[in-house]
């Protein structure tokens, strides 16, 4: 309850902040509209020349897209502005500051600041979604419900691997990587897992995840799968999350400060 | 010259200092190419027809993502926004020091570390494509390297041109974002722009200009008159755009309130 209670604070400062740039604000979210939009060219243009790829039809894959897009814009409003902005922490000694406070460090790293500018992309995710049903027929009770849970999941499979990512600037103090590395995570977001081959797919299935965190919710909401393959899932963001977590506290043990 | 080629060693150092984050940055662009890879491998799995084979759509992607680093300016509007927002211009105007040759120069250092972190990827990349019988000739080559010249100084004044914008723009990080994500599209940087309806139009601007044509001559898509018409019309859009750029600096100098610095 108390850090529901900060995190309100630190939205509210947020919101107040960005309101004195509201075009800037809005751009924010414009640019991975942007992004989007070019996204959806090519694979409108792809299913223009076929009927599916990879054995998704382009109702299923609008609604893997959409779904995608979803996700996406819920960790750039709340997570990401926070996470790529740690090594410049590092580096700039505001981390000692961040550190010093009777609060979590680690919760405070990961969603002290919000950039809501990023919702714009909400509507368009959500449309995509609801085109992809009008095609796939609506989900029944049980398959929404748990779709619900392990986007939950896949969620917090994404903020872990990206934490554990950035967390490494605390040792090499200049992780200009991380941005890199989410953007390049992005890409894997977005397509289905059987796009990939056996090898690529092992790895971002299993090794770096990343193939599960969409994938899973979207295959249990349109009924590709059943609950009991899905739960590795489930684990794997459990793990993933617990790992992040104790790579933080080392992390936070071993960082020196940088004099501020 | 001699305070430019400081300038150059200096940039250098400084790209170079940070090896474990230049590696990583390396590394992370290498992996992005898979899922790419991987969505045209499926796309072509359906057996669709395209203006491209497979092996000619994989080739492009391949030399677009290792040579984009190396071509396009992508990351010098930034640069400049925050030269100009932040004051630090003031340290350009008041010395015998031409900022836009000296962002040139930095950029050539920060391009040549990214070249020599490539050049081993890139060179069995072309040699595979060579035996892979690709289309790539001695001739191809050539012309890909005049190509990605003017494509290289075509880029950067393209994004100079972008960062000027910080001149009338208090806050302009959002903007330039949002134009990267589209400028990285018209320049055939995810795929090339004339498989999708009404991309021969985009081809009319001067983004493809700077990769898309490249990488074309390379692969051998583009040949004969076409690759000199090409050259003719790099130039063309340099000179056009240099000109803009001249003009869009006078304007943005004479607005420029050169706060803090």
């Amino acid at each position: 309850m108390r850090y529901l209670k900060i995190w309100r604070t630190c939205l509210t400062i947020t919101l107040v902040r960005e309101m004195q740039f509201r075009l800037n604000f809005l751009m924010w979210g414009l640019a991975m509209l942007a992004e989007f939009a070019v996204l959806l060219l090519l694979h409108g243009s792809l299913f223009e020349m076929t009927d599916t790829i990879a054995g998704w039809d382009r109702w299923q894959w609008a609604f893997y897209l959409g779904l995608g897009q979803v996700m996406l814009t819920f960790f750039m409003v709340f997570v990401f502005p926070n996470l790529v902005g740690l090594p410049w922490q590092v580096n700039s000694g505001g981390l000692d500051f961040l550190l010093l406070r009777p609060v979590d460090s680690q919760f405070m790293v990961s969603l002290a600041r919000a950039n809501m500018g990023y919702l714009v992309n909400l509507p368009l995710g959500l449309l995509l979604m609801g085109y992809g049903l009008t095609g796939t027929g609506l989900p029944g009770l049980f398959p929404a419900i748990s779709g619900l849970i392990w986007t939950l999941s896949g969620f917090m499979l994404l903020y872990a691997i990206f934490m554990a990512a950035v967390t490494v600037s605390i040792w090499s103090k200049r992780a200009g990587f991380a941005s890199e590395l989410f953007f390049g995570l992005w890409e894997y977001l977005r397509q289905p897992p059987e796009v990939f081959g056996r090898a690529a797919g092992f790895v971002f299935f299993w090794l770096i995840p990343v193939l599960q965190v969409v994938s899973a919710p979207a295959r249990l909401t349109l009924g590709r799968q059943g609950i009991t393959s899905a739960l590795p899932a489930l684990a794997l963001s459990g793990i993933w999350f617990g790992a992040a977590r104790l790579l933080w506290r080392w992390a936070v043990k071993s960082y020196t400060g940088s004099g501020s | 010259m001699r305070k430019y080629a400081t300038v150059f060693m200096i940039t250098l150092q400084d790209s170079l200092q940070y090896r474990f984050n230049f590696f990583t940055g390396w590394l992370v662009n290498l992996w992005t190419l898979v899922a790419p890879l991987a969505l045209w491998a499926a796309v072509y799995r359906e057996s669709v027809d395209l203006a491209y084979g497979f092996d000619t759509m994989a080739a492009y992607l391949l030399v677009v993502h290792l040579l984009y680093r190396v071509i396009l300016a992508n990351d010098l509007q930034f640069e400049v926004g925050r030269d100009i927002r932040e004051g630090r211009l003031n340290q350009f105007l008041s010395r015998p020091l031409s900022y836009p040759v000296f962002c040139y120069v930095s950029l050539l250092a920060r391009r040549c570390t990214a070249l020599l972190a490539l050049a081993l990827p890139l060179a069995g990349l072309v040699a595979a494509l060579h035996f892979l019988s690709a289309g790539i000739t001695g001739l191809n080559l050539v012309g890909f390297c005049f190509a990605a010249l003017l494509g290289a100084v075509l880029s950067f004044i393209l994004y100079f041109l972008l960062g000027l914008t910080a001149f009338w723009m208090l806050e302009c990080q959002a903007l330039f974002v949002t134009l990267g994500t589209v400028l990285f599209f018209l320049a055939g940087g995810l795929f090339p722009l004339d498989i999708i309806a009404g991309g021969s139009f985009l081809t009319l601007l001067p983004f493809s200009w700077q990769l898309m044509f490249p990488v074309r001559v390379l692969l051998g898509v583009v040949s004969g008159q076409e690759v000199w018409l090409g050259f003719g019309v790099q130039v063309a859009w340099i000179i056009v755009s240099a000109g803009i750029a001249t003009g869009v600096w006078r304007a943005g100098i004479k607005r420029y309130e050169a706060v803090g610095g």
